[in-house]
C-alpha cells in the first residue's frame, strides 16, 4: 500500500520510512503540514501517518483542511502528548486513529493495515448533504452558512438521516434510532417531529432535502 | 494562646465594659450617699439657723415659760417630727423631743461648747440611725445649746434599695456586654471567615479563582486584594511550571521513542552484525542526547529554584575565555573550523563563579561551532565596554553559519525553542542552551543580544553579552 508519512524530525521519519519499506509498502515523506496538504491533493494514498507537532501548520490543521476539502483518506495521528484533549481534538477533526509516542512499531503497522483495510471513510466530518452541515462534536447545524437551532430530538433525527444520506430510512428504524427500540412512539409523533424539522431545515427558499417515501419512511439527499 | 480573635475581642470588650460599669456603679453609690447626706445636713443647718433667728429676734421674750410655750407650739405644728432640743445656760431644758433614747444623746451632747459652728454627725438612738447637729446660739448675751436631729432610717432604706439594685444590675450588664461583644466581633470578623473559607477552597487546580472584593474600601478589601495578588503570582508561576514540565516530558519522549522504534525495527528481522552495530550506535547517540537534555533540565530547574550556589568571587573573563576556547577546539577542528580570539592583555574581572561563566561561554561557542558551515570561522572577542556599555566587559561570539530566521529571533530564549534552520541543520539539540545562557547572564546582571548585522537573510550570527565589571 501507499503511505504518506508526515514527520518533521528527520531521524524519526527515516526510521519509519525504513520500517514501512521493509514490510513492502510504498512511502512518501514530507516534513511540513503545508507540503503534506499539497501532496495529499495531488496523489492518492491508502493511509496518512501524521505527526501532530509540525512547524507552522500542525497535524490538527492538516486533518481539518483535508476533511474540509472532502479528502477521506484514513489518517493516523502520532501525538507526543497523551493528553486526552489532544486525542479528542484529533478524532473530532476527522482523524481515524491515533498513537502516542513512544509506540511499538508492530502496533503502528497493525493499525495502519487496519485503516487501509477499512478504506476511505464514507462520511465526512462534519456530515454534509448539499449545503446542509451537521457537526456532531459541536452539536451544530448550518444551512448555507446560516446556523439552525434544533432541539435534541430534531438533532437526533437529522443526524440519523444524514448518516444514511441517499438511503431510505423506515419509520421503525428512525424511531428505534432516535428514541430507542423500547420506547413506544407513535408514527404520528414521528411525522410531527419530521414536519417541525423540515420547517427549520428546508425553509427560506432552499431546495427541500428531506423527502417522504410514501408508506415506508424518509430519506435525505441533495435535490438532484 | 490558642483563643480565636473573636474570643479575644469578646473578652476585651467584656473586660473594658466591666471596668467602666464598676466605676460607674461605684460613683453612683458614693454620689447618691453624698447627696442624701448633704441635703440632710443642709436642712439641719437651716433648722439651727431658724432657731438662732428666733432666739435673736428682739421681740422674743426669753423667759423659760415663754420659750417652752413657743417651742412646744413649734413641736406640735411639726407633729413631733422636727427633732429639736434647746437648753439654756443653766441647764434648763426648754424643749426636748419625746423619743426613746434622746436623753442618752443629751448626755453626750449637752455640755455646752463654745463652738457656734454646726457639725452634723451620725448617732444611733436605740439602734435607730440619726443625723445630729449641735450648736451654741448666743441671744441677748445668753448662750443656748441647740441640738437638731433627723431620722435617717427612710433615707438609708432608699439608698440601700438603690445600692441593691446596682449590685443586681452589674452581672446582668456584664452578661449583656459579653453577648453584645460576641455579636459585634462576629459581625466584624464574618468577612474574614468568608475570605478564609474562600481561600481554603482554592487548590493548585483552581488557582484561576479570585476572591470577591468587599464593596467598602477597608482593611478587608485590602486583605482580599492582597490574596488576589498572591493568587495571580502563584497562577503564573504554576502555569510556567506546568508548561515547563509538559515541554520537558515532550522533549524526553523524542529520544525515547527514537530508541524504541530503532530497537523495534532491529528486532523485527534477522540482521547482519553491521546492521545491529549501526542500530546500537544510533541508540547510544539518542541516549547521549537524553543525558544532555536531562543535565540541561537540571541546570534550568536549579536556576529557577535559585539553589545553584551563586559565587561572589572575582572571575577573570580573559582566562575563562582561553579555557573555553581550549575545550571547544577539538570539536571545531573536526569540522575544519578556525577559531580566532581577540582578548585584552590584562585580566578583566567580573563578580560570579568560574564554572557558570565558562558554561555561558561554552554554550555560545558550541552553538557557533554547531551551526557553522564547514571550513568557516568563529570569532571570540573580549573587550572593555565604551559609551552606554561603560563599566561592562563585552563578550562577542560571531560566526558565518546558518544564522537565524529573522521571524524567529524573538523566541530564541524560550525554553525548548529551536529555530527551523537549526532543526534542519542539527536535529539533536535540546533547545535549552540559550535559555541556560540567558539565566546565567541574568545572574551576572548582564545583558545578551543576538543579531545578524550584515545580512538581510539572517545568515551569520552575532551574540553580544555585556557583564558588569567587578567593582
Amino acid at each position: 500500500m501507499r503511505i504518506l508519512l508526515v514527520e518533521d524530525d528527520p531521524r524519526m521519519s527515516a526510521l519509519l520510512d525504513r520500517g514501512f519499506k521493509e514490510e513492502g509498502h510504498v512511502v512518501d515523506r514530507t516534513v511540513s503540514g503545508a507540503k503534506a496538504l499539497e501532496t495529499i491533493g495531488a496523489e492518492e494514498f491508502d493511509v496518512v501517518v501524521l505527526d501532530v507537532m509540525l512547524p507552522e501548520l500542525d497535524g490538527f490543521g492538516v486533518v481539518r483542511q483535508m476533511r474540509d476539502r472532502g479528502n477521506r483518506t484514513p489518517v493516523l495521528m502520532l501525538t507526543a502528548r497523551d493528553a486526552n484533549a489532544d486525542v479528542i481534538k484529533g478524532l473530532n477533526l476527522g482523524a481515524d486513529d491515533y498513537l502516542t509516542k513512544p509506540f511499538s512499531f508492530d502496533v503502528l503497522l497493525a493499525r495502519v493495515n487496519a485503516l487501509a483495510r477499512r478504506g476511505p471513510a464514507n462520511q465526512t466530518v462534519p456530515l454534509r448533504v448539499a449545503d446542509l452541515t451537521l457537526d456532531v462534536s459541536r452539536h451544530s447545524v448550518t444551512r448555507a452558512g446560516v446556523v439552525i437551532t434544533l432541539t435534541r430530538t430534531e438533532f437526533g433525527l437529522l443526524e440519523y438521516l444524514m448518516r444514511r444520506a441517499g438511503r431510505v430510512v423506515t419509520r421503525q428504524a428512525l424511531i428505534a434510532g432516535v428514541w430507542g427500540a423500547d420506547r413506544d412512539v407513535e408514527d404520528n409523533t414521528l411525522d410531527a417531529f419530521v414536519k417541525l424539522l423540515r420547517q427549520k431545515v428546508d425553509s427560506a427558499g432552499r431546495p427541500a432535502l428531506i423527502q417522504t417515501i410514501r408508506g415506508v419512511g424518509y430519506m435525505i439527499r441533495s435535490g438532484r | 494562646m490558642t483563643l480565636s480573635i473573636r474570643a479575644k475581642l469578646t473578652a476585651w470588650y467584656v473586660g473594658v465594659l466591666t471596668v467602666i460599669t464598676l466605676a460607674f456603679a461605684g460613683a453612683s453609690w458614693w454620689l447618691s450617699t453624698q447627696s442624701v447626706m448633704r441635703a440632710t445636713d443642709a436642712s439641719l443647718q437651716a433648722r439651727v439657723e431658724g432657731v438662732r433667728a428666733f432666739l435673736q429676734n428682739p421681740r422674743t421674750r426669753l423667759t423659760v415659760e415663754s420659750l417652752r410655750d413657743e417651742f412646744g407650739e413649734y413641736a406640735e405644728l411639726t407633729r413631733g417630727e422636727a427633732l429639736l432640743e434647746v437648753i439654756d445656760e443653766s441647764g434648763v431644758v426648754l424643749c426636748r423631743p419625746s423619743i426613746p433614747g434622746w436623753a442618752d444623746l443629751s448626755a453626750v451632747e449637752s455640755p455646752v461648747e463654745a463652738a457656734s459652728e454646726v457639725r452634723p454627725h451620725d448617732r444611733l438612738l436605740v439602734d435607730q440611725p440619726f443625723r445630729v447637729a449641735s450648736a451654741q446660739v448666743v441671744a441677748h448675751d445668753r448662750p443656748y445649746h441647740v441640738t437638731v436631729a433627723a431620722p435617717m432610717r427612710p433615707a438609708y432604706t432608699a439608698l440601700n434599695r438603690f445600692h441593691r439594685l446596682l449590685l443586681a444590675l452589674l452581672p446582668l450588664l456584664i452578661a449583656l456586654a459579653g453577648v453584645g461583644g460576641y455579636w459585634v466581633s462576629r459581625r466584624a470578623l464574618a468577612p474574614v471567615d468568608r475570605v478564609t473559607s474562600a481561600v481554603q477552597a482554592i487548590t493548585v487546580q483552581s488557582l484561576d479563582r479570585r476572591l470577591d472584593l468587599p464593596r467598602a474600601n477597608d482593611e478587608l478589601r485590602r486583605l482580599a486584594t492582597t490574596f488576589n495578588d498572591v493568587l495571580e503570582r502563584l497562577e503564573v508561576a504554576v502555569a510556567d511550571i506546568v508548561r515547563f514540565t509538559a515541554d520537558a516530558s515532550h522533549e524526553l519522549r523524542t529520544p525515547v521513542s527514537l530508541i524504541r522504534t530503532t530497537t523495534d525495527l532491529a528486532l523485527r528481522h534477522e540482521r547482519t552484525p553491521d546492521e545491529y552495530r549501526r542500530a546500537l550506535c544510533e541508540i547510544r547517540d539518542h541516549a547521549e542526547h537524553m543525558s544532555e537534555l536531562v543535565s540541561d533540565l537540571l541546570a534550568l530547574a536549579r536556576a529557577d529554584a535559585g539553589i545553584e550556589p551563586y559565587g561572589a568571587s572575582p572571575v577573570d573573563v580573559t582566562e575563562t575565555a582561553a579555557q573555553a576556547i581550549n575545550e571547544i577546539s577539538d570539536a571545531a577542528a573536526s569540522r575544519s573550523l578556525t577559531i580566532s580570539a581577540t582578548v585584552p592583555d590584562a585580566s578583566v574581572f567580573v563578580t560570579g563563579d568560574q564554572p557558570s561563566l565558562k558554561r555561558l561561554l561554552l554554550i555560545l561557542l558550541e552553538n557557533a561551532v554547531k551551526y557553522s558551515r564547514p571550513a568557516g570561522e568563529v570569532r571570540l572577542r573580549v573587550e572593555t565596554g565604551t559609551g552606554p556599555e561603560h563599566g561592562c566587559v563585552v563578550v562577542a561570539v560571531c560566526d558565518d553559519g546558518i544564522g537565524i530566521d529573522p521571524n524567529e529571533r524573538s523566541k530564541l530564549f524560550e525554553r525548548f525553542f529551536r529555530g527551523s534552520r537549526a532543526r534542519q541543520h542539527a536535529p539533536d539539540g535540546t533547545g535549552l542552551g540559550l535559555a541556560i545562557a540567558q539565566a546565567i547572564v541574568q545572574r551576572y546582571r548582564g545583558e545578551m543580544s543576538i543579531t545578524s548585522p550584515d545580512r538581510s537573510d539572517g545568515t551569520g550570527c552575532h551574540v553580544r553579552v555585556t557583564l558588569p565589571f567587578r567593582s
